[in-house]
């Protein structure tokens, strides 16, 4: 580059100039390449700016990488779950609430098989183990007043002590709990519980059956004792009567007392009674639970049912048109226009069985163009005397009879209700 | 076999337990006995080639268990009336036991047991009044029989005495 710093003005302006140039030509050279990256890197700026600030554009981005992004994110910790259990949970339970019908028929089908599923196995003998709700002991037939044992019978597997002392000692326990808590209404001993170990107790007029059973036994256990000292009363009532600590004429008894044992043993026929208690009480609630929503249903069919036919029969009526109708949980909502002389839908509502609290009805008032409605209107306007008939035909009025004066009236009033355009007179 | 159930009745630790205790067929614990105030005991004795169960029902006498007790007595057979003779004021609730049986059920077969004979050096029945409980028990006791549980002396006859009261008159 050259420089002269003495040469005059106009030609240093001159110079200057050229030597602009010379530096932009120069720097073009220079610089060319980096230019035109800066410019693709603006370029690519203004793309990526534009994407960020156009929420479409965001989150087309963000659908492509938001599902690999939650699994991976899953598998990495539970905070993913955190966040999202309390959203979940809380539209759970508003869709419950506002949208209980979608709720119920969105579970409806997965509740079905679920249970059947769930009772299946429950159902499912386990060959392991041969499990048992109860057994049933040992039973002891003992003289009411001494507490002697009668007669006793036992499984193979119980463990048992002296009959003759177990009896006394019921015996014994019996009056102690009598005389010691003052019973007067007191009719006998019912239940011993100890743990598992129960003895249960039925009285008759001579002897008690007492059974010592191991686990929970039905209820259904004790009718059958109760039937069973009957049946004892009854065969052996004179034996009884004269019982004096001789048990020879009970021996028959034994047999029946062991049938009566082999009968009820816990071992269960019925493979229901062998569920866990947890199990029942899963089952039972479950069972409650479908029960409760299956009337839910059913109710919420049948309210839908009569609501609908509500309507219909208030659509249909002359004189209302309805427009909307809203049904939700114990309240109704009936909109649309009303003429002032069609029936008020709370007199059809009455012979419905929907509670006429719930129902709100809100109505606009119009004029309908019925006949009968045109021809009320009319006679409202003209006041015609008895010797005049009037008809709505169309929107023509018939005069029938009637005097020149209110023919007249007819015909100057008449058209000023609505429905009626011509008046004819006969 | 025929079985009765017997009471064993008298006054606080006149030896009832003791009498029982090595003497039974079966017995359960005593862990329990001051919970309901009565302990249950079998015994089998042969009488005239008759066996019979004796169910004993050895009955706290103790004030706590007062009103219990004639629930307890109901359907008793016979029983062992047991007094010792070392405290004279045994007598008197053996008199008291005594009616209380009769009042409850009436007239009942029981044996006098006269406890505590190895101790006999030390009995104190001399005075005019006990002598006269003492005859009076006797008088309507099927019998009257001294015992000692220590010795082991009249504990098996007493069982045996009481099961032959309780046999009916044709077998006796």
């Amino acid at each position: 580059m050259k420089t002269n710093k003495n040469a005059p003005a106009t030609q240093s302006g001159f110079d200057d100039k050229s030597d602009a140039d010379e530096l932009e030509t120069l720097r073009a050279l220079l610089l060319a390449h980096d230019r035109k990256h800066i410019e693709a890197l603006q370029k690519q700026l203004e793309t990526l700016e534009t994407r960020i600030n156009d929420p479409h554009s965001r989150t087309a981005d963000t659908s492509e990488i938001l599902v690999q992004a939650m699994r991976t994110r899953l598998a990495t910790d539970d905070k993913l779950s955190d966040a999202l259990k309390p959203v979940v949970v809380e539209q759970f339970r508003q869709t419950s609430i506002n949208e209980p019908e979608v709720m119920a028929e969105a579970l409806f089908p997965i509740l079905g098989p679920a249970i059947r599923k769930m009772i299946a196995a429950m159902l499912t003998p386990d060959k392991k183990s041969k499990k048992r709700t109860y057994r049933l002991e040992q039973l002891f037939l003992i003289e009411k007043e001494t507490g002697l044992p009668i007669c006793h019978a036992a499984s193979d597997s119980a463990i048992t002590q002296d009959a003759d002392m177990v009896s006394g000692m019921l015996s014994a326990i019996q009056s102690f709990v009598h005389e010691a808590f003052s019973a007067d209404d007191f009719d006998g001993l019912n239940t011993l519980q100890v743990g598992e170990l129960a003895v249960w107790i039925e009285w008759g007029p001579s002897a008690i059956l007492a059974a010592v059973i191991r686990g929970a036994a039905p209820e259904k256990l004790r009718e059958a004792m109760q039937l069973q000292l009957e049946q004892i009363h009854h065969n052996y009532t004179d034996q009884l009567n004269k019982y004096d600590g001789d048990s020879k004429p009970f021996e028959p008894l034994k047999p029946e007392l062991n049938v009566f044992l082999d009968s009820h043993d816990g071992t269960l026929k019925n493979k229901v009674k062998s569920l866990p208690a947890l199990a029942k009480k899963w089952l039972f609630g479950t069972t409650i639970v479908v029960f409760s929503l299956a009337c839910w249903m059913i109710f919420q069919s049948y309210d839908k049912y009569r609501w609908n036919q509500y309507v219909a029969i208030i659509d249909a009526q002359p004189g209302i048109i309805v427009t909307t109708n809203e049904r939700h949980f114990r309240h109704y909502i009936l909109r649309g226009l009303k003429d002032p002389l069609a029936q008020h839908p709370t007199r059809l509502l009455a012979k419905t069985n929907i509670n006429t609290d719930y129902v709100m009805h809100i109505f606009e008032p119009y004029q309908a163009l019925h006949a009968a409605f045109v021809l009320t209107r009319v006679q409202a306007v003209l006041h015609p005397p008895a010797n005049v008939k009037l008809a709505v035909e169309g929107t023509t009025l018939q005069v029938t009879g009637g005097d020149r004066a209110f023919v007249a009236k007819a015909l100057r009033l008449a058209p000023i209700v609505t429905g009626i355009d011509n008046v004819s007179v006969r | 076999m025929i079985q009765k159930k017997v009471c064993m009745l008298g006054s606080f630790a006149v030896g009832k337990t003791s009498l029982v205790r090595r003497f039974v067929d079966n017995s359960f614990t005593e862990n329990y006995t001051t919970t309901i105030g009565v302990k249950i005991d079998k015994k089998k004795v042969t009488i005239n080639n008759i066996e019979m169960s004796l169910i004993l029902w050895d009955v706290y006498g103790e004030d706590g268990y007062q009103s219990v007790l004639p629930a307890y007595l109901r359907g008793m057979a016979g029983y062992l009336l047991v007094v010792d003779p070392t405290r004279p004021g045994t007598f008197k609730s053996a008199l008291s036991l005594n009616e209380l049986v009769k009042k409850t059920l009436g007239e009942k077969p029981y044996i006098l047991v006269m406890n505590k004979c190895d101790l006999k050096n030390q009995w104190n029945i001399d005075s005019p009044e006990l002598k006269e409980s003492i005859q009076k028990l006797s008088n309507t006791a099927a019998a009257t029989i001294e015992t000692s549980a220590k010795a082991e002396t009249g504990v098996n006859e007493m069982f045996d005495l009481l099961a032959k009261s309780l046999l009916p008159a044709s077998e006796s």
